[in-house]
């Protein structure tokens, strides 16, 4: 078909009115990131300011449980607009892989990374982590009664009635929860989360409230993202940390996972934008952030309030094999419990 | 020549430009719905048993509450606004707006916050049941609120004259509440449909029902065909409720004005009417509007992070602006487009209403969705239409249609069929006579439908979330991206931002739009 | 060849099965003013708009001049093509206009120059003794002159036929016998046949010199007033006649 020249200025027109130009600029790198915005918008700034190529990015949040990137990237499978997607948890990118939506790609920088912390197959490689800590209201719980496990709030009659979790089908709440099911094993798993419903334990919306209702004293305790947490003391709230189970379990690790989209636009500025991201100079940047990160590069120097991989006993984890375990979980045991538990 | 009685006359326009809107409308939704039905497995597996039904009891529970609150507490709050003056009315009428222009989500965060603040239990009327037909019920009054505003204002003076000299304000109150109650109640009914769709609150402030199901499919499932199912389970629902209801209301959702009333009524001064509508509305804006707002701004009584918020917001409001701008237009546009076929014909009115009533149902993420699968079909040079700003203003108008359609129905409605007949014997061009009687008849509630359409799309953050081309976040997308882990007091700050910002620019509107009536 | 309007068999049935008219015949001649009169809901209002082309019967057939001009369910000649123009009953003022952009838009289709145009209206305007409303929007003037305003925005046109739909209802006598006698004069010097549609024969008998009269979609009895009024078949009539009789006119 060919087009006239008013047409031809029409499109032209209307793609400048649109902002639908972005098309023409080719070096530019599209990252879609679970990571919270204040969070990966410096890191990308920074990539841009080093290598000169601008940085799209499309965040999402796991507040309030959107819809999500997730199933944008899905759905664009077929012609992906995105070229990375910086997951904040490796649960989302092993759900990618399973939907065939991610490409191989293993990263030079990712040489002194802990290998348990990536996919051996090389679909996406853990870096900068997360851990799952429990959050207590200093005013209402002596640092001396802190919960040292998770266990506790389950079947520890000290704190019943005084514990809040997020619902355990979305976000990192539902990661850890499918790797207490492959930790303690089915029935430890059920017995867990049978426990917490006896123990008087509320199931509120999202990490986000966990943190909102122990800071203003609502709740006493609570599981929370060490980012969440870390964000709550530093707005002076009172409130304090315990990286639990650190004689049992372990602490669960949460790594960010880059993920490398197959077919999308610009493929060799996605693998930079990935190298980036594995540098130990992020790693760096994100321990220095409010975001508390715990880096997996050993030689990373971090701030005095950032533990590093070391000073914790990390739980030990297939990451891999969490999304299916997760996929079973939310159709059946957990969908009944946050159904039981939902007021 | 096309000639001007074409509007008033039958014909077989009316029906194939209905059936092109509400293509255009539920074109989004098919790629979804077609997998779920197209597959292998039957339609009704993976809903029976899994409490869905209870989960649309639930739903059905807090829509039908929140349209009968609305419509109970809009209509007279609207008739007294509409009918008489009093000190303060028109920044109490902007301040009503605000309701519609913040996400449901962070309603129903400033009430949970509230209640936290004032130490009350997880069981009080702030949270749970109660809670949740609270956030959802701030923006439904508004909305049936202006429109009974809208209704009223088409009374004419000699209408309102007429029955005040028979038996006084009381008969004036009843015999406007009889005029604006169809419209009124259309209104209602669609704000309680709305909340099918929405998870935000519900899910908040600790009750679930259809909608937080339908997002456990798409975000904890990633099971498109379920979500698909679902949501086709829930539009059966609907449309089981509202065929009977539009079949009822549709004859009166217009009464139609005659060419001689021209003459609008003046607010009149009224001291116990006055101060019956300074209360009503006062009371109505501190219960929706005032009290989650605290609850949300609190933090800023510490800390302003205003540089910082001020940088965010700066980013953002261009697109903000635009996708606004876009939904508020072509709804608008799409919506008097729509009325204006369906005109006087009471079938083709209750034809139109099940259609607008099964929009409304539909989730959002339904049709983001399926634009993102269409999106990847199309060749590049599409992109501009599917992959755009554009094509989320268009999704967003869409979505929020069926609001102007009533709008736009209801102002059409209002307009004398023989003004059109007479230019058509005088071989006035329709043309010329949309352009010279009809649209500067229609304009002030175009404008009215383009910002309640407008602030509405602002507010609705899923859409946004999921079609934005890359770079391009509006202000309340970038308050939900950032809120999990800023500081509080900056989400606080950048919400401040936004609602100042918007509640400024509607009093503004307002003002000058009264002031040019008025002259 | 006939001048006038001329009814053959002419039904009319609305959505709904309403019967509105039924085998009407009648012709209205050119040259004589015409009333058709009746009490409400006879179908008075609907045999207008049949002439003027704004509705097509539901059967039988409409003539205008000697030629077809509307049949069963078609419009053969539209409303601007028959020369005719319309004051309804509720007069349908443009209401956003002001009375001067009224008429001006009443000619529009006429392409005449603007000045020839300004013109014109202005004429309309001062034969109906309203120039000086001119500026003004309709609902900041009187019922009487709004009236005026319908008037002067048929006038304007200068049409061979004026159709008037019960214009007159809701007026005080004094403006209602102003504007009838006004009308009588101006149709006379502008060369203007009038139908009016009324349910008052005083109105009747101001204005026209023939009848029909309608009930229940059929014709009760036609023909020229006088007659009519002489010896009345219908209702109507009839009980006008005998208020004519009764007046205490000494």
């Amino acid at each position: 078909m060919k087009l006239g020249s008013s047409q031809v200025f029409l499109m032209f027109a209307f793609s400048l009115a649109t902002g639908s130009f972005a098309v023409a600029a080719l070096r530019e790198i599209v990252v879609y990131t679970s990571v919270d915005d204040v969070f990966a918008r410096p890191i990308a700034e920074q990539f841009t300011k080093k290598t000169g190529i601008p940085v799209k990015l499309v965040p999402d949040t796991e507040e309030t449980k959107s819809t999500g990137l997730l199933n944008r990237l899905i759905a664009e499978k077929k012609r992906p607009q995105a070229d990375v997607f910086w997951s904040g948890d490796p649960v989302r990118a092993e759900i990618l892989k399973s939907k065939e939506v991610s490409a191989v790609y293993r990263s030079p920088n990712a040489k002194g990374l802990p290998k348990a912390y990536s996919d051996p197959a090389g679909y996406w490689t853990g870096f900068s982590a997360r851990a799952r800590v429990i959050l207590y209201n200093t005013n209402l719980i002596p640092k001396e009664k802190a919960p040292k496990s998770i266990l506790d709030l389950s079947n520890n009659p000290e704190f019943r009635g005084k514990g809040c979790i997020a619902n355990p089908l979305f976000g990192t709440t539902s990661m850890q929860a499918s790797a207490l099911f492959v930790v303690l094993g089915d029935k430890g798993g059920r017995d867990y989360f049978e426990g917490l419903t006896r123990n008087g334990v509320k199931m509120v919306s999202s990490n986000g409230e966990v943190r909102r209702r122990i800071a203003e004293g609502d709740c006493a305790v609570g599981i929370a993202d060490s980012d969440d947490a870390y964000e709550t003391m530093k707005d002076k709230k009172p409130v304090a940390v315990v990286y639990p189970d650190e004689k049992g379990i372990g602490t669960m690790m949460i790594p960010n996972a880059t993920v490398l989209v197959a077919g999308g636009p610009n493929s060799d500025g996605g693998k930079q934008f990935i190298d980036y991201l594995l540098s130990p100079d992020t790693e760096r940047a994100l321990s220095e952030s409010d975001a508390a990160q715990i880096p997996l590069h050993s030689e990373v120097k971090v701030p005095p309030h950032v533990r590093t991989l070391d000073k914790l006993h990390p739980m030990k984890l297939d990451y891999g094999k969490l999304a299916a375990k997760l996929d079973e979980l939310s159709r059946g045991f957990l969908k009944d419990w946050a159904a039981k538990n939902n007021r | 020549m096309i000639s001007s009685d074409t509007l008033e006359k039958s014909g077989r326009w009316r029906s194939v430009v209905l059936a092109i809107v509400f293509l255009m409308a539920f074109a989004p939704a098919f790629p979804l719905l077609w997998t779920t039905f197209s597959e292998a497995s039957p339609p009704a597996q993976g809903l029976l048993g899994s409490g869905f039904g209870v989960a649309i009891l639930h739903s059905l529970s807090i829509a039908i509450t929140v349209a009968a609150l609305s419509i109970f507490l809009g209509v007279p709050a609207g008739l007294l606004a509409a009918l008489y003056d009093f000190p303060g009315r028109r920044a109490l009428l902007a301040l009503l707006a605000i309701p519609l222009l913040v996400p449901s989500f962070l309603w129903a965060i400033g009430l949970s916050q509230l209640r936290i603040y004032l130490g009350l239990p997880p069981e009080s009327f702030l949270s749970g049941w109660a809670g949740t037909v609270l956030a959802f019920t701030a923006p439904a009054i508004s909305l049936v609120l202006y429109m009974t505003l809208l209704s009223a204002r088409h009374l004419s003076k000699n209408q309102v004259e007429s029955v005040r000299l028979v038996d006084g304000e009381r008969l004036l109150f009843r015999y406007a509440a009889r005029a604006v109650l169809p419209a009124a109640i259309l209104t209602g009914v669609l704000a309680g449909v709305l909340t099918l769709s929405d998870p935000g609150p519900g899910q908040i402030l600790g009750f679930s029902g259809v909608p937080y199901e339908i997002l456990l499919s798409f975000s904890a499932l990633y099971d498109f065909a379920l979500a698909a199912k679902q949501c086709a389970a829930l539009t059966g629902a609907v449309l089981f409720v509202s065929i009977p209801f539009a079949v009822l209301i549709a004859p009166n959702v217009a009464t139609g004005l005659l060419g001689r009333d021209i003459q609008q009524a003046p607010l009149s001064r009224n001291k116990t009417a006055s101060w019956m509508g300074l209360l009503a509305l006062g009371c109505i804006l501190v219960t929706t509007t005032v009290l989650p707002m605290i609850g949300i701004l609190r933090p800023l009584f510490t800390e302003f992070p205003a540089a910082r918020a001020f940088q965010e917001v700066s980013r953002t409001l261009s697109n903000t602006f635009l996708y606004a701008l876009c939904a508020g237009v072509i709804a608008t546009a799409l919506g008097f487009f729509l009325a204006i076929a369906v005109g006087r014909e009471s079938a083709l009115r209750r034809h139109a209403l099940i259609g607008l009533f099964l929009i409304l149902s539909l989730p959002p993420s339904l049709n983001a969705l399926g634009i993102i699968k269409i999106g990847t079909m199309i060749p590049a040079w599409l992109d501009p239409f599917f992959r755009s700003r554009f094509t989320v203003g268009m999704v967003l108008a869409l979505r929020f249609l069926p609001i102007a359609t009533i709008l736009a129905m209801r102002s059409f409605g209002s307009t004398s069929t023989s003004q059109a007949l007479v230019a058509a014997v005088h071989g006035v061009p329709l043309s010329l006579y949309v352009r010279r009687v009809l649209g500067p008849i229609l304009l002030p509630s175009a404008a009215l439908s383009c910002v309640i359409v407008a602030l509405l799309a602002t507010a609705e953050v899923g859409t946004v979330l999921l079609l934005r081309p890359p770079g391009a976040d509006s202000l309340p997308v970038q308050i939900f991206t950032v809120m999990a882990n800023a500081p509080e007091s900056l989400v606080a700050a950048l919400c401040f931002f936004y609602i100042a910002g918007a509640a400024a620019l509607l009093m503004v509107g307002w003002t000058l739009t009264e002031r040019r009536r008025i002259a | 060849m006939s001048t006038g309007f001329e009814l053959r068999s002419v039904s009319k049935t609305y959505d709904g099965g309403v019967l509105a008219l039924s085998q009407v015949s009648f012709e209205i001649d050119a040259r004589e003013n015409v009333a058709i009169l009746g009490p409400s809901g006879c179908g008075k209002s609907t045999v207008l708009r049949l002439m003027a082309g704004l509705e097509s019967p539901s059967s039988g057939q409409i003539l205008l001049n000697g030629t077809n001009a509307s049949e069963e369910g078609r419009v053969l000649l539209p409303p601007y093509r028959r020369n005719v123009t319309m004051v309804f009953q509720d007069l349908a003022l443009w209401p956003n206009l002001s009375v001067l952009d009224n008429v001006l838009l009443g000619i529009a289709a006429k392409s005449l120059p603007r000045q020839d145009a300004h013109r014109r209206a202005i004429d309309a305007l001062s034969l109906c003794k309203i120039e000086q409303l001119a500026p003004r929007k309709p609902a900041k003037i009187s019922g009487g002159q709004q009236q005026r305003v319908a008037l002067a925005r048929a006038l304007a046109s200068r049409p061979r036929f004026l159709f008037l739909d019960e214009p007159f209802s809701g007026l005080d006598l004094v403006t209602k016998m102003e504007l009838l006698s006004d009308i009588s004069r101006l149709a006379k010097k502008e060369e203007i046949t009038l139908a009016l549609v009324s349910h008052d024969p005083m109105e009747a008998t101001s204005l026209c010199q023939s009848a029909v009269v309608l009930n229940n979609g059929q014709i009760e009895e036609k023909g020229r007033l006088a007659d009519l009024l002489h010896e009345p078949k219908s209702a109507i009539l009839r009980v006008f006649k005998e208020q004519l009789k009764d007046l205490p006119l000494g």
